[in-house]
């Protein structure tokens, strides 16, 4: 990354224990000023435990979370200041309305009340405002905590699984404005399990493998990566002969499948010519799905790589 | 108003005012006491003589058996469910202790409100019946229920400390509910059977301090009928403490100590908590 | 004027007087006959009376004698003197001089309808008999101790006496009897005082349908014997060593149709033996009964003890006192057995005390934790199971339902009471609505 940004977050030699489990190995990682960083990683692989550390939620076992250069640990208050933390699952009590509990916290963040209506159209809650919590859907929950999550001009957004219940509506619209403060150099950090987040926001990505930093990887090197491990599957509407070998001249590898329906692997830019040898050969193609990697061949890949270097 | 502790209370007494779980809570008290001064009036027949002490003794066992079960559920409903609420409490820029300490505050507001509400109507006979220093003393029973309120609403945030779990915790509250009503008097007493007297004396005095619902039951019978209810045994009390003033103080240093300690080990605790 | 010769029965031709207000009543009586009448016009009279000839003293609207507390304010010396009227206050304070507002010294004396105040003793009757005291309103000092006030009537040695109507509060013990026999006592009201009746050494009394409220005991009754009373009311007396009725060594009395209701302690036997107590009203009392030492074949029948929060301490395990006659016991409002004969005796004996009531004879403090859930279930414990139990006295005919007694007072006027509880539950209603109103106002404001 561009060397003249100010690193932000820091963390050193953090470590997380609960009891006997380690569920952070000793992370070193430094995260800079204006960057979006996305944990991706499975269920249990220690997302959270590193989200909700740097939120102030739970405290280092060892080491050091630094964010502007301040210790969370002796500063927690000052740091919690420039950062804005949005948790995996809202639930709020069932007798407050919405309006109530976004207030509540925009007086706590000291932010001008004006700002929970304005947070409130954005969300799209401004109709069910003054409706009860105990009415609204998950996904409503979830943008209420969207909501008060960008309700301060915060430095750092921390966000859990920010798009976990939202509908695709809501999750471009979440997109378009975290793009929108990237522009104004807010830093991102957020954990997800879901690859799209990660592709169309992160500038880095790091993966987590049982609370292992399994690789570190710039968006780019991270697209790539996804697109080597994509499967694409076609269905023809008659049966072609010998199409292994067909398509295996043009680059496609991994091939499986008989002759109408099967898959294969190509990077993208092969992809085409795989379909117009198909074409050539007289095969008709009825459907064609791209299918991006499992966890486990994304984590297979990423420790293999990591046993490279 | 700004203040986090005070925004985090009226927010806590809100949504508790709202729900029904509290104000049936309310209404069944209040309708227990209705029952109670009512029935406790008409049959003590004689005219002139209402029986004011006795209707008391009635109302402090009932506000000693629901009071401290009502703080105690509402205390770790309140801190057990919604966790992400506090969570995001948490993770605004006030301290810990503002957390902890706005909800405990928004907590009694809304015990204060139940207690209230539940002893208006006999409040209101009772002044009615027996003039304005039974009134006095009434409000002072009163006044010792919502002390016995607190001192279980700081249980139950210590108990959610120690718990996270919502069914764990819940179990812990009532056995600790069923401990201080039942099996610390049933040890106590249980005592009185193997025990010589000399020793006995001490126990069942200093044993009072260790129960927040023995020194709320003493100190609201030592306020309706006066040290002499209790008989000689008020008498050694008076003489231990030198007057019944100092006897009633020394309880309510009691209650506070009850209050306080449980509250204090829970900012404790949760000053260094990973939730 | 004709009067009725008061010493000799004849008739004989006796004069009225007038004392106006601002001169003197003292020179007057010596100038009287026996069985004049003397009427005293209202007005403050500052003197000492002395009344050695007998004579009628009329007040018109209680002429205030004023004793300026040196002596007694009124002494009377002549047989047959009536005192009708009058404002008396002002007695000296010197109790070992026994002074009093009116002193007494004569038989067939009467004193009625007056009012005494700021006395040290009220009335003070020595060695005169067939005295009459009715209708008086007798107010000791506040300003003084307990112990250095006087009693509202006190009589010594004296005997066949007739006291009844007055009201007598703020004094030491309201009616104090010192070998004062035959005398009795009716209808008197008597409050706020150490003792209300005290009797010592005072033999073949009687006293009816008294009331007796807020005393140290409501009666004393010590060193005597024959003592017979009914119909009284003894309430509230709270206290340490507050008590309905005291016995202190008395033997063979007589007591029923008594109400007993709110006292620290009800009834308390001391050193006294063959007392018979039926037919009585125990009610809403701390402690019921407490039976001490050698108080031998107390006879204790057909009462009715309700709601005490203790039935019975006795400082021996076990005692000759009778519960039970040939016919029937007590009702125990808290006895747990049951009548399935259905003759309204209950089928299993009644347990009087219960374990910690055995205790706390030993240990006080166990009182500390009597009204407490954990003793209400060591108590049902012990009753299912009396591995525990200690007491000895029982009730072998316990009664199943109250005894509906209309003599006791209580049972007479506890009717328009519940007359009244239609009104009492409207009031409660409408008291208890309103915070039930105001609840469902707050949990309907679920939407604005």
């Amino acid at each position: 990354m561009a060397a003249d940004k100010n690193p932000i977050i820091e963390f050193k030699k953090f470590e997380k224990w609960y009891g006997s489990i380690n569920a952070i190995k000793p992370l070193d990682l430094t995260i800079l000023e204006g960057e979006t960083f996305v944990f991706l990683g499975p269920n249990g692989s220690g997302k959270s435990t590193i989200i909700r550390s740097l939120a102030g939620l739970h405290f280092a076992t060892k080491g050091q979370v630094l964010i502007n250069g301040i210790d969370i640990n002796t500063h927690l208050i000052e740091v919690k200041k420039l950062f804005s933390y949005m948790p995996q699952r809202v639930t709020l009590p069932d007798h407050l309305t919405a309006k109530e509990v976004i207030t509540l916290y925009a007086n706590l963040r000291q932010v001008d009340i004006s700002r929970v209506d304005e947070m409130l159209s954005f969300v799209e809650l401004k109709e069910s405002a003054d409706r009860y919590i105990n009415e609204f859907s998950g996904g409503m929950l979830q943008r209420i905590g969207l909501a008060i999550a960008f309700l301060g001009d915060a430095q750092i957004y921390i966000l859990d699984e920010p798009t976990l219940n939202l509908d695709p509506l809501g999750i471009s619209r979440l997109h378009e404005l975290i793009l929108e403060l990237k522009e104004k150099g807010k830093t991102f950090l957020f954990a997800s399990h879901i690859l799209q987040d990660a592709i169309q926001l992160a500038d880095r990505v790091g993966i987590l493998v049982d609370g292992i930093l399994a690789g570190i990887e710039p968006i780019s090197m991270f697209r790539q990566n996804i697109a080597l491990d994509t499967t694409v599957r076609i269905k023809l509407s008659e049966p072609l002969d010998d199409i292994q070998s067909i398509i295996e001249k043009v680059g496609a590898e991994n091939v499986y499948g008989n002759g109408r329906t099967f898959t294969f692997k190509a990077e993208p830019n092969q992809r085409l010519s795989v379909i117009r040898a198909i074409e050539t050969a007289g095969g008709n193609i009825e459907e064609f799905h791209t299918d991006p990697p499992n966890w486990e061949t994304l984590l297979h890949h990423h420790l293999n790589s990591n046993k490279e270097d | 108003m700004n203040h986090p502790v005070l925004l985090i209370a009226i927010q806590e007494f809100k949504l508790n005012r709202r729900n029904k779980w509290v104000t049936s809570f309310a209404g069944i008290f209040a309708i227990l006491t209705f029952f109670i001064s009512y029935f406790g009036m008409v049959t003590s027949g004689y005219s002139g003589f209402q029986d004011f002490a006795r209707t008391s003794t009635s109302l402090i066992n009932l506000s000693g058996f629901l009071i401290p079960l009502f703080s105690l559920l509402l205390g770790v409903f309140s801190f057990i469910s919604n966790k992400e609420y506090l969570e995001l409490m948490v993770a605004q820029p006030i301290s810990r202790h503002q957390v902890i300490l706005g909800k405990y505050l928004g907590l009694i507001l809304t015990l204060l409100g139940a207690t209230v509400i539940g002893f208006t109507i006999p409040g209101i006979l009772v002044s009615f019946s027996v003039g304005v220093e039974g009134a006095l003393s009434y409000a002072l029973v009163i006044l010792f229920s919502s002390f016995l309120g607190i001192v279980f609403v700081g249980c139950a945030i210590l108990i959610s400390q120690i718990s996270n779990r919502q069914q764990i915790a819940l179990g812990i509250a009532i056995g600790i509910w069923i401990f201080f009503e039942v099996v610390y008097g049933l040890i106590i007493l249980g005592s009185t059977l193997y025990l010589t007297p000399s020793i006995l004396k001490t126990i069942l005095i200093f044993g009072l301090i260790g129960n927040p619902i023995d020194i709320f039951r003493v100190l609201s019978l030592l306020v309706v009928g006066g040290p002499e209810f209790f008989g000689p045994a008020g008498a050694s009390l008076l003489k231990l403490t030198g007057s019944g003033l100092l006897s009633t103080l020394v309880g309510i240093l009691g209650l506070f100590l009850w209050m306080v300690i449980p509250l204090a080990i829970s900012l404790k605790i949760f000053s260094r908590q990973n939730i | 004027m004709i009067c009725w010769g008061v010493l000799s029965p004849q008739f004989y031709f006796c004069d009225v007087h007038y004392v106006t207000s601002g001169s003197q009543i003292s020179p007057i009586l010596n100038s009287v006959e026996p069985g004049d009448t003397i009427y005293i016009d209202e007005g403050e009279y500052s003197e000492i009376i002395v009344i050695n000839i007998p004579v009628t003293i009329i007040g018109i609207n209680y002429p205030y004698i004023k004793g300026n507390y040196t002596g007694s304010v009124i002494t009377i010396n002549a047989s047959g003197t009536i005192i009708d009227g009058l404002k008396v206050s002002e007695s000296g304070t010197r109790l070992l001089d026994d002074f009093s507002c009116i002193h007494v010294e004569a038989d067939s004396v009467t004193i009625q309808n007056n009012i005494i105040t700021e006395c040290l003793h009220g009335i003070y009757v020595k060695g005169g008999n067939n005295t009459s005291i009715h209708n008086n309103t007798i107010e000791g000092r506040l300003d003084l101790i307990s112990a250095d006030r006087g009693n509202g009537i006190h009589l010594w040695n004296s005997r066949n006496n007739h006291l009844s109507n007055n009201t007598i509060f703020n004094v030491r013990d309201g009616i104090y009897f010192s070998f004062a026999d035959s005398t009795e006592v009716n209808q008197n009201y008597i409050h706020n005082v150490r003792y209300g009746l005290h009797y010592m050494y005072s033999n073949t009394n009687t006293f009816t349908e008294n009331l007796f409220e807020n005393s140290v005991a409501g009666s004393a009754l010590m060193y005597s014997q024959r003592i017979k009373f009914y119909k009284n009311i003894f309430a509230r007396c709270r206290g340490f060593r507050a008590y309905g009725i005291l016995y202190q060594s008395m033997d063979y009395t007589e007591a029923w149709d008594n109400l007993i209701i709110d006292n620290s302690r009800g009834v308390f036997f001391n050193n006294s033996n063959f007392s018979r107590f039926e037919n009585n009203d125990v009610v809403d009392n701390d402690l019921a009964l407490q039976l001490m030492g050698s108080s031998e074949d107390v006879f204790i029948v057909n009462n009715n003890f309700i709601n005490n929060l203790s039935s019975l301490l006795m400082t021996k395990e076990e005692s000759t006192t009778i519960w039970t006659s040939d016919t029937s016991g007590n009702y125990w409002s808290n006895y747990t057995g049951y009548d399935l004969e259905g003759d309204g005796i209950g089928d299993v004996p009644h347990q009087i005390q219960n374990v910690f009531q055995v205790l706390e004879t030993k240990i006080p403090e166990i009182r500390f934790y009597l009204f407490s859930p954990a003793a209400e279930i060591l108590e049902i414990a012990e009753q299912s199971l009396p591995i525990l139990s200690l007491g000895t006295e029982k009730d072998n005919k316990p009664i199943f339902r109250p005894i509906k007694n209309t003599k006791v007072p209580w049972e007479n006027s506890g009717e328009p009471d519940f007359k009244a509880s239609p009104l009492l539950a409207v009031t409660y209603l409408f008291f208890g609505i309103i915070p039930l109103l105001f609840l469902i106002y707050l949990s309907r404001r679920q939407r604005n």
